[in-house]
Order: structure tokens, then C-alpha cells, then sequence
């Protein structure tokens, strides 16, 4: 083991907990809870108002009475109307710092991971929580505000009716979430079915981003129709399961439509027979009527949001089991500061000196290990690898291997991955000026992700530039020409042995150009040139 | 090269084209509207029942209440089941017009002319297939059956309103100023910040898994803090964009509120008056204020969702567009099937010769990058392309394989241009590799029969002993029907190069161009490799455009480009006796 004072997967004190986002913000919860409830207040005593206006403004003939009444509704109205826009603002304000505070969590794991990412969680898993689990967290957060206020709405009303009438308020209490609330398990299976036709939809899409994406394949070669017959077969197969899926979930839309209104249907019933015993006036008929009808809105926001909560709580799991992730080699428990100045890289083969130009045979797996990416007996400077704290290891010796990835952007940008060399002299260095100048755009030009969109050739060399724009005391390359034509390779070994003169530069290849170049480098001797930070 | 974007099919062709399918599944379409609007009908009946029972309590008429009851009750089931009938046919409706959608637009991507495809970069058309795919889906499975019940809904309780009293719906007009003018206010200025969330969120999205996908180079490089930082800033751009969004919404959505009870405001000093003059009863008035109250949710629903269609119509408008893409002259492959027929001069010659005469090139004006090649490439030979990296040998390649056309001058295979040549003839004729690889998601037996599916196993086999992939065809689960692909069975460059390789040496085309076929392959592996394929292509013509020296060394030929001129041209022993730019290049790389 390099680092022995490590434990696998140590306990880093990082968490990420759906709370998190709420605790960071709590005036922006409160808010959003506060706002939720009054959108929905106004709403719930419009009826008994409308109620009463009728029984004591119209059915009386007075018209003050009424008109005071209507003032009322005209307050409530305005009310709504701002308290619309304030939860309108909490909720989005809300879903954005979830997403946001989810998406800075996982990216700062996944960085602090580094190389060791891929060796502990598989990728995929974590793509999908930068695609899926992140946002599902700020859902959550959305929610918020508007399940709080549907609870307190739902209570108000609730006090409200029973006062009036304690039968109809209790029929109208426990009839509608039952009957809300009963839909979930009723349709349970019919949404799983639902969840196994999205999957195979995915599918047929992802068979056409396939055929898409090996077009010029097919153009170039042939084979289309066999292809074409291939995704209609399956898109006909998605169009089936479609509408099987279609006839269960049209049920759903039957459920929605009965379950609610069989307790309309039997608050109206009760309210008429005791409007007429006389029990209850017209009035609070009405209200009985409208509040029943509208006690499913807040109930429906609040079976919404428990469903809702309880994904994002899985979604905010996952996200929280890699923001606690540790590298499996933690620091060394006794570092060592290496030397200022240039280094010397030392391995059970060979001393490569510092301060120069060095050509060893292409070993990937050696590049790694003089790297320190991989455990190997190296020593840096003097100092044996395995005791140097991984950031500074980092900052003082950087790797380029043949697949390193291309980020997307503007190249410009991307190439600037560090500043102590300007971009042009390392693009010049690295034989790449005339990529960066057929580009329309130059440096502003957006090069796509992997850099797909420029050779193989080109890429290694621009790959090449941004780690010299590093100056990096000790650059390790492996096999940093295999893809460039002879003529570039010498000017780029010519020209890289210059800009590096005075650093200790390693390169792993087979090519002679490479050997020629160092062996005409200028030996500078290392204290020949300000070195010192 | 100059991108030219893929183009985008307009609102009217939107129109037409939904129209097209709606008429091609007439009877679904109609009864599904039927179904919808004697839903919404039946949802009028609760009002209007109340305001029975209001008035036999105050007295005004007298019927029986349990009977009302029931009759609520009656109408409530016939609802319910009109429900399931509407939206089980919308859900029919939509899961087709999604198939046309994706039918067409894959079979119009396969009939592409691939100089379109070159010149719009595969990433438009992808996203076409993927993001915008993805949201017609949602617009057809959810906005358009919401729309659709909210504005019959709308609809017909506004009609309510009128049909129980003409006096009272007047009260209603109040709304109408207040949603037209903010929704006016508000679509065109949501629509492009909506697409540009959209879109920045799709970057926040890409950015984090180039991370997991570069984490290794991420520190390889020491790029942690960066990385982190330029993620932060992604995911700021897109913040910033939800703002402005949010900005437009809470204005627009207080307007909407307030002008769902501005009518009960109005209707209800309306109702006091006509009430005292006797024009309307106590159940009037409670019918309409219960309808007025009843609507505000279906039309708030209704507004929210327009913005969801917008969306939906924005990637149909880009989706649809594909159909609209020109076929060239000269290229008849732009029939909607692209099964290419033969036509005029496009039968193969039997002679095979490759003849190029004063070819001259440029992907923009006034930069020409070819500057009047002549060649003649024999049947059979074995001509290597070296040069510098811009001397213009990708080009050529490309000339050759009819992707690009020469500015003037010709391009002749068997005496013939290959200007006047469909692309079936010419791709029978001549198969041009290059370095960038694709292996379909499908097994490997569809990844390398493209164009025969009944070729026999030992074929298949036989090729991929060719490109030295014969052992690991054993070592794979199902054999050649094993499903290749990240999800399922992942393949390396290097495996991916083989079997584009061996994909060539089915096709067994008279003349194969290779565009540095073989530069993810090592130094060794890649010469084993062109031997034997050399071997499995005797007698055919191999252009091969290369940057290593030992591959050009074992052509026939060595055609030195240089700033798109031929600068030398001939056997490796002529050109090293010539002692100019390659022989010196032979002697630096020793």
C-alpha cells in the first residue's frame, strides 16, 4: 500500500441531506410555507363569503350589507393575487437553490475524487444524479411552500365547517382525503406498468440517437434500411405498449373525476336535507358545497408533495453516499514538503534528472506510477512519493495520457488550464497555432465535448498545449505524438524541449524524433533559470 | 468547413403536418372530442343542481331533494365514464402522432445526403433526437390532454354561464381584457428565456458529466478547483436565467389570479340588483357564482400548459425540419426512403481506375485548400498520402468519396465523373473509413452485416479474423450475437477500429480510401494489421492517408501533399533516392 495511514472510504464529515437546503435558507422556507398557505386561504373562504353575501347582502335586500361583502371578496381577490406571485417566487426561488446546492454538492465529490471516481462508483450511476437525482431535489424544495400551506388550509377549513355544521364538516374532513388519497394504491400497479413503457420509449429514443450518431456510417457503408426496419419494428412495439398503458391510465382520469365527486355528491345530499330541516341557512349551503369541492386542491398538493418528498429523500441518499466518499489512499499521516525548484524523478530503473528533457520507451502504466497516480516506488525530488499531501503532489507533477478527455467550451478557455505559460507560446509549442487559426471563431471557437469535433491529431495536440500552459515542475507525457504526422512531431519535440528547458519534462514513446530532440535540448543547468515560487 | 445548420420547419408545416396525422386517424380524433366535450357537459351539472336545491329551500319551486341527489349521482358515474373514453383516446392519439414523429424523422435521417449531415455536425441532429424528442413526448402525453380538457371545460362552462343567465355573463367580460393582455404580455417574453434555461441547464448538465466522465483527468492535471469553479459558474448562468423567468412569472401569474375573481366581484351587485327587479332567482345567482368559481382552475391549468405546448411546438418546428433538408443535384438521394435507384451514368464501369484532373478545392472563398491536384491511381495499387497536418489530405479523401465536390475540376472512377453517380453506385464502388468510429448499440452480427443481413457466419467470422478480433469473438458471451454498446457490452477504440475495419472488408469495394483508419491502434498492432488487410483487399485499390512513416513505406506509392500541392510521387526507393522532403523526413525519424 502507498499510503498506509489510510482507511478505505473514511468518513470525510461531508454530508448532503435534503434538510441542507432548507437550513442554509431559512427565510426563504419560511417564506415560501407562509405564501403557500395564503394562496390558498382566499380560496377556501371565498365560498362561505359568497355564502353570506347571498343569505344576508341579496336574499335580505340590504344593500350595505352587500356591498360590504363584496368589498370582502374584492380584499380576498387582491390578497390571492399577491400571495400568487410571493409563492410563485419562494417556490421557484426554492427549487433553484435545491438544484443548485444538489449539483455543487455531487460536482465537488466528483472532483475531490478525482482518479479515484470510476474505481469506487460506477460512472453511469453518477451521471444519472447529475441528470436526475439533483433536480429531483430541487422538486422537493418546490413543494415545499405549497405542502405547508395546503396542511394549514386544510386545517382552517376544516375548524370552519365543523363549527357550522359538525356532521357536514366531518363528511367533508375525512370524505376527501380518503377519496384523494385513495386514489395512490388504487393506481399503484397501473403506474408501475406506466414507469415499464417509459423505459422502453427511452429505448426506442435512445435507438435513434444511436442511428443518428453512426450516420455517416451507414451513409458511407450502407445498411439503412435494415436499420430503418429495425427502430420502426421497435418504435411500432413502444406505439403498442403506448396505448395498452394509455387504457389503464384512462382509468386514472375516471378516478379523479368519481372519487371527489361522490363526496360532493353526498355533502349536497346531507346539506339539502338539512337546509331544509332548517339546520343550516342557503348560505352555508353553498359554502358547504364550494369548500368540499375546494378541499381537494389542497389535498392534492399534499398527496403530490409527500410522493414527491419521498423520492427526492432517495434521490438526496444517493447524492449523499458520494458527497461522503474519501479517496481509498487518504493523506500520509507523516507528509513531507518536497523540494523548491525543479525535481529530479527517480524509479527502480531509472534517475531521471531534474531540470531536463528525458525519453524513456512507452509505458503507460510506468507514466501512471511516476505520476503518482498509481503506487509504485518513486521517489520526487528525494522524496519518496507515498509521503508527499496529494494537492501539493498534484500542483507540482501533472500526467498527460493518450485518452485524457477534451472538455467542451470555448478553446480558448479550455486551453487555459493554467497560467504560468501564456496559451499562444504553448499552442506554438505544441504545433497547434494552425488548428486554433482555421477555426472561424480562433480562440472563441466551441470545441464539443471529447473534442469530436476536431481530429485525432488535432486533439493531442491541444491536449498537450493546456498541460503546458501548466508549467508544472515535473510534466510526465505518455505517447503525446502517436496521432500527429512526422513532420509536426519534430517541431513539437523541438519545440517543447525549449519551452521546457529548466523543468524536468518525462516522455514515454517510441519515436526517434522525440530521442533527437532531447539528446540537442540545451542542458540548462537548473539553476540557470527563476524556478522559485 | 463551413456548418450549415439544419433547417427548421415553420409553424404553418407544424399546422399541416398535425392536421395530416389528426385526419389520417379521423374517427379516433372525432370521437375523442365528442367524449371530452359530454364529459366537460356532464361536469356542468353539480351548479346547476345546487341552485335546484337553493331554490326549493327558499321556496321557489318544489322538487323532490333525495331525487336531485341521485340524479347528481347519476351524472357523476356517466362522467367518470366519459372520462375514461376521452383521455384513453387522446392517450391513442398522442402514442401515434409520437410514432409518426420518430418514424419519419429517423427514415429521413437515413436518407440525408451525408454532405448535409457533414456540414450541420451530428450534434444538431442528435439533439433533435434526443431533448427535442423527449419533449414532444411530454407535450403529447401530458400538456395536450390537459389542454385539450381544460379548454372544453373552459369552454362549456362559459357557455353555462350564458345559457343560465344571459345578465349575469355579462359579469364574466371583466376577465377577459386582464388574461389577453397579460398573457400577450408575457408568452413572447417567456418563450426565448424558457429556451434558454433550457438550454443552460442542458450545459450545467453536460459539465457535470464531462466531470465524472474527466475526473481522472481532472487530476491528473490538478483541474479540481477549476473544474468546480467553471461547473459553479455553468450553474450560475442557468440560475440567472431561472430569475428573469421568475421575474416574468410572478407578474403574470398574480394577473391571472386576480382576474379569476374579478367576475364574482362584479356579478354579485349585478345579482343583488336583478335579484330586487325580479329577472333572475337566489338558485340563478348561485349557479353562476359556483361556475365562475369552478372555472378559475381549468383556465388557470389551461394558461400554465400553453407554455408547455409552445415548448412541444418549438422541437416539432425542429424535429419536422429534418424533412425539409435539400437533396442536392447531382445526388438523387432525397427521397424520403433513400432507397437510392440507379439512375443515368450510375452503373459501376467495369474498369476501376481513379482519375483526378486539375482538382481544385475551398471550404471557404479565397481560402483554397487545393490547389489543382492530378493523379491517376491504377486498379489495384496501394497509394500511401503523407504531408503535414493541413496540407489537404483529409480533403482529397473527402473529394474522392464524393462528400465534397471540387470548386472545378474532376474526379473520374473508370472514365466516368463521379459527379453524375448516386450514392448507392458510389458507395458500391468506392468506401471511405475514417478514423471516427461508431458501434451501433445492436449485436455485433447487425453492427458489421450492414448491407447483407444474410451473410453467413463464416464470413463474418472470417473478416474479423482479418482485423485480428477472431479470438475475441470467442471470448464474448453470446458470439456474434452478443449486444454490443455501453449499456451492454462495451467496446474499446481499438475493438471499435477492428470492426470498422472489418465492416470495409465485407463491403469489398473495388477501391477502399483509408483517412487515418488505424490511429487508435499501437504502432505494432497497426502494421500487423494493415498486412493482412492488405492481404483480404488484394487486387483492390487502397488509398491510405497516414501519418506514420512505416505504413507509407510498404505502398506501392507515396504521394506527398503539401499546402494542398503534390510535392513528390513515387515508390519509397525513387522518393528516398530523390533525397527531397520525405527522404529527409525517413532519415529524422530514423
Amino acid at each position: 500500500m502507498r499510503r498506509p495511514a489510510s482507511s478505505r472510504t473514511e468518513d470525510n464529515g461531508r454530508r448532503f441531506r435534503l434538510r441542507t437546503p432548507l437550513r442554509t435558507r431559512p427565510w426563504l422556507a419560511t417564506t415560501s410555507a407562509i405564501a403557500g398557505a395564503f394562496t390558498l386561504l382566499p380560496g377556501a373562504a371565498l365560498p362561505f363569503v359568497v355564502g353570506v353575501a347571498i343569505d344576508d347582502g341579496i336574499a335580505a335586500g340590504d344593500a350595505q350589507t352587500l356591498g360590504m361583502w363584496i368589498a370582502v371578496v374584492a380584499a380576498l381577490a387582491l390578497l390571492q393575487a399577491c400571495a400568487t406571485g410571493v409563492s410563485a417566487w419562494a417556490s421557484h426561488t426554492m427549487w433553484v437553490h435545491g438544484s443548485a446546492s444538489a449539483q455543487h454538492a455531487l460536482v465537488t465529490a466528483v472532483t475531490e475524487l478525482g482518479a479515484d471516481l470510476p474505481r469506487q462508483v460506477p460512472t453511469g450511476d453518477v451521471v444519472a444524479m447529475g441528470s436526475e437525482d439533483v433536480y429531483q431535489t430541487g422538486n422537493a424544495m418546490e413543494l415545499f411552500g405549497r405542502a405547508a400551506g395546503a396542511v394549514i388550509t386544510f386545517g382552517a377549513l376544516g375548524a370552519a365547517l365543523i363549527t357550522i355544521s359538525p356532521l357536514l364538516g366531518t363528511v367533508a374532513m375525512v370524505g376527501v382525503p380518503l377519496a384523494v388519497v385513495g386514489i395512490g394504491p388504487l393506481m399503484r400497479p397501473l403506474v408501475r406498468r406506466k414507469e415499464a413503457q417509459r423505459e422502453r420509449a427511452a429505448e426506442v429514443n435512445a435507438m435513434g440517437a444511436d442511428i443518428v450518431s453512426g450516420l455517416r456510417i451507414l451513409r458511407g457503408i450502407g445498411g439503412e434500411a435494415p436499420f430503418r426496419e429495425r427502430f420502426v419494428r421497435t418504435s411500432r412495439e413502444v406505439l403498442r405498449a403506448g396505448l395498452r398503458v394509455g387504457k389503464v391510465q384512462s382509468w386514472l382520469a375516471s378516478a379523479e373525476v368519481a372519487l371527489p365527486g361522490l363526496v360532493t355528491v353526498a355533502v349536497t345530499w346531507l346539506g339539502a336535507r338539512l337546509a331544509l330541516d332548517g339546520t343550516i341557512s342557503t348560505g352555508e349551503l353553498i359554502a358547504f358545497y364550494g369548500a368540499s369541492a375546494f378541499l381537494v386542491v389542497p389535498v392534492k398538493a399534499a398527496t403530490e408533495a409527500a410522493e414527491e418528498f419521498a423520492s427526492a429523500i432517495v434521490a438526496v441518499r444517493k447524492v449523499d453516499s458520494l458527497v461522503r466518499r474519501s479517496r481509498s489512499h487518504g493523506e500520509p499521516a507523516d507528509p513531507l514538503p518536497l523540494p523548491p525548484g525543479p525535481l529530479a524523478v527517480t524509479d527502480e530503473h531509472d534517475h531521471l534528472p531534474a531540470g531536463r528533457l528525458s525519453v524513456l520507451p512507452p509505458d503507460r502504466a510506468r507514466a501512471e506510477r511516476l505520476a503518482g497516480v498509481e503506487p509504485g516506488a518513486v521517489r520526487i525530488g528525494g522524496i519518496d512519493i507515498a509521503r508527499v499531501r496529494h494537492h501539493e503532489l498534484r500542483r507540482r507533477v501533472v500526467l498527460v495520457l493518450g485518452d485524457d478527455l477534451w472538455f467542451s467550451g470555448p478553446v480558448g478557455t479550455e486551453l487555459a488550464a493554467g497560467d504560468r505559460v501564456d496559451v499562444a507560446r504553448a499552442v506554438a509549442a505544441a504545433d497547434a497555432t494552425d488548428i486554433i487559426d482555421a477555426f472561424p471563431d480562433g480562440y472563441a471557437e466551441i470545441v464539443s465535448e471529447r473534442g469530436r469535433s476536431v481530429s485525432g491529431g488535432q486533439r493531442q495536440r491541444l491536449i498537450l498545449a493546456r498541460a503546458l500552459t501548466l508549467d508544472p515542475d515535473v510534466l510526465i507525457l505518455d505517447e503525446p505524438t502517436s496521432a500527429v504526422d512526422a513532420h509536426s512531431e519534430a517541431r513539437i519535440a523541438e519545440r517543447v524541449a525549449q519551452l521546457r528547458s529548466g523543468r524536468t519534462t518525462v516522455v514515454l514513446t517510441g519515436s526517434e524524433l522525440w530521442r533527437q530532440a532531447a539528446a540537442h535540448a540545451p542542458n540548462a543547468p537548473a539553476n540557470d533559470r527563476e524556478v522559485s515560487r | 468547413m463551413i456548418p450549415a445548420p439544419l433547417p427548421l420547419a415553420n409553424s404553418r408545416d407544424v399546422r399541416r403536418w398535425l392536421r395530416g396525422v389528426a385526419r389520417a386517424h379521423r374517427r379516433l380524433f372525432v370521437t375523442m372530442l365528442t367524449w371530452f366535450i359530454l364529459a366537460a357537459t356532464c361536469g356542468l351539472a353539480g351548479p346547476q343542481i345546487l341552485g335546484l336545491i337553493v331554490d326549493t329551500v327558499a321556496g321557489e319551486t318544489e322538487l323532490p331533494v333525495d331525487a336531485l341527489a341521485l340524479a347528481f349521482l347519476g351524472i357523476l358515474i356517466v362522467q367518470a365514464v366519459l372520462s375514461k373514453m376521452a383521455h384513453m383516446r387522446a392517450a391513442t392519439f398522442g402514442e401515434h402522432v409520437l410514432a409518426t414523429a420518430r418514424e419519419e424523422f429517423v427514415g429521413r435521417a437515413l436518407a440525408m445526403p451525408v454532405g448535409t449531415i457533414e456540414a450541420a455536425g451530428t450534434g444538431d441532429l442528435l439533439s433533435r433526437a434526443t431533448t427535442d424528442v423527449d419533449r414532444i413526448e411530454y407535450a403529447a402525453r401530458y400538456a395536450a390532454p390537459q389542454i385539450l380538457t381544460s379548454t372544453v371545460t373552459v369552454t362549456l362552462t362559459a357557455g353555462a354561464v350564458i345559457a343560465t343567465s344571459p345578465l349575469l355573463a355579462v359579469g364574466m367580460l371583466v376577465a377577459i381584457p386582464v388574461i389577453v393582455l397579460t398573457t400577450r404580455w408575457y408568452l413572447p417574453r417567456a418563450l426565448p428565456v424558457v429556451e434558454q434555461l433550457l438550454s443552460g441547464w442542458g450545459a450545467v448538465q453536460a459539465s457535470t458529466t464531462e466531470s465524472v466522465h474527466g475526473a481522472r483527468t481532472i487530476e491528473t492535471l490538478g483541474q479540481a478547483a477549476r473544474r468546480a469553479e467553471l461547473n459553479r459558474r455553468a450553474v450560475a448562468a442557468a440560475r440567472d436565467e431561472e430569475y428573469a423567468h421568475r421575474g416574468l412569472l410572478i407578474r403574470w401569474l398574480s394577473c391571472l389570479e386576480l382576474s379569476y375573481l374579478l367576475p364574482v366581484v362584479v356579478i354579485l351587485p349585478l345579482g343583488g340588483w336583478a335579484y330586487d327587479a325580479g329577472h333572475v332567482s337566489l338558485g340563478t345567482i348561485t349557479t353562476v357564482v359556483l361556475y365562475l368559481l369552478a372555472m378559475g382552475g381549468p383556465l388557470n391549468e389551461l394558461l400554465l400548459w400553453v407554455e408547455e405546448l409552445q415548448i412541444g411546438n418549438t422541437a416539432l418546428r425542429r424535429i419536422l425540419g429534418v424533412r425539409q433538408t435539400p437533396a442536392p443535384a447531382g445526388h438523387p438521394d432525397g427521397n424520403p426512403h433513400g432507397e437510392d435507384s440507379d439512375k443515368g451514368t450510375a452503373t459501376a464501369p467495369g474498369c476501376h481506375d481513379l482519375l483526378l484532373h486539375e482538382v481544385r478545392f475551398s471550404y471557404r472563398p479565397g481560402h483554397e485548400v487545393l490547389h489543382g491536384i492530378t493523379l491517376a491511381v491504377p486498379k489495384g495499387e496501394h497509394l500511401a498520402v503523407v504531408g503535414p497536418s493541413g496540407s489537404g489530405k483529409s480533403t482529397l479523401a473527402r473529394l474522392l468519396a464524393g462528400l465534397a465536390e471540387p470548386d472545378s475540376g474532376t474526379v473520374c472512377i473508370g472514365g466516368s465523373g463521379i459527379d453524375g453517380w448516386s450514392r448507392e453506385a458510389l458507395r458500391r464502388e468506392l468506401v471511405l473509413l475514417t478514423q471516427e468510429h461508431h458501434v451501433f448499440a445492436a449485436s455485433l452480427r447487425d453492427n458489421l452485416a450492414l448491407t447483407d443481413r444474410e451473410c453467413p457466419d463464416e464470413r463474418l467470422l472470417a473478416a474479423l479474423e482479418v482485423v485480428s478480433a477472431g479470438e475475441w469473438v470467442t471470448t464474448l458471451p453470446h458470439g456474434l450475437d452478443t449486444v454490443l454498446g455501453p449499456g451492454a457490452h462495451p467496446v474499446t477504440p481499438d475493438l471499435a477500429q477492428r470492426i470498422a475495419l472489418a465492416r470495409v472488408v465485407l463491403a469489398d469495394p473495388p477501391i477502399v480510401v483509408l483517412d487515418e483508419a488505424m490511429a487508435a491502434l499501437g504502432n505494432g498492432d497497426s502494421r500487423e494489421l494493415e498486412r493482412s488487410l492488405g492481404a483480404a483487399l488484394a487486387r483492390r485499390t487502397i488509398i491510405s492517408i497516414t501519418h506514420r512513416l512505416a505504413t507509407a513505406r510498404e505502398a506501392d506509392r507515396i504521394l506527398v501533399l503539401h499546402d494542398g500541392e503534390v510535392a513528390e510521387l513515387g515508390s519509397h526507393a525513387e522518393l528516398m533516392a530523390a533525397g527531397g522532403s520525405y527522404a529527409r523526413l525517413v532519415d529524422a525519424a530514423g
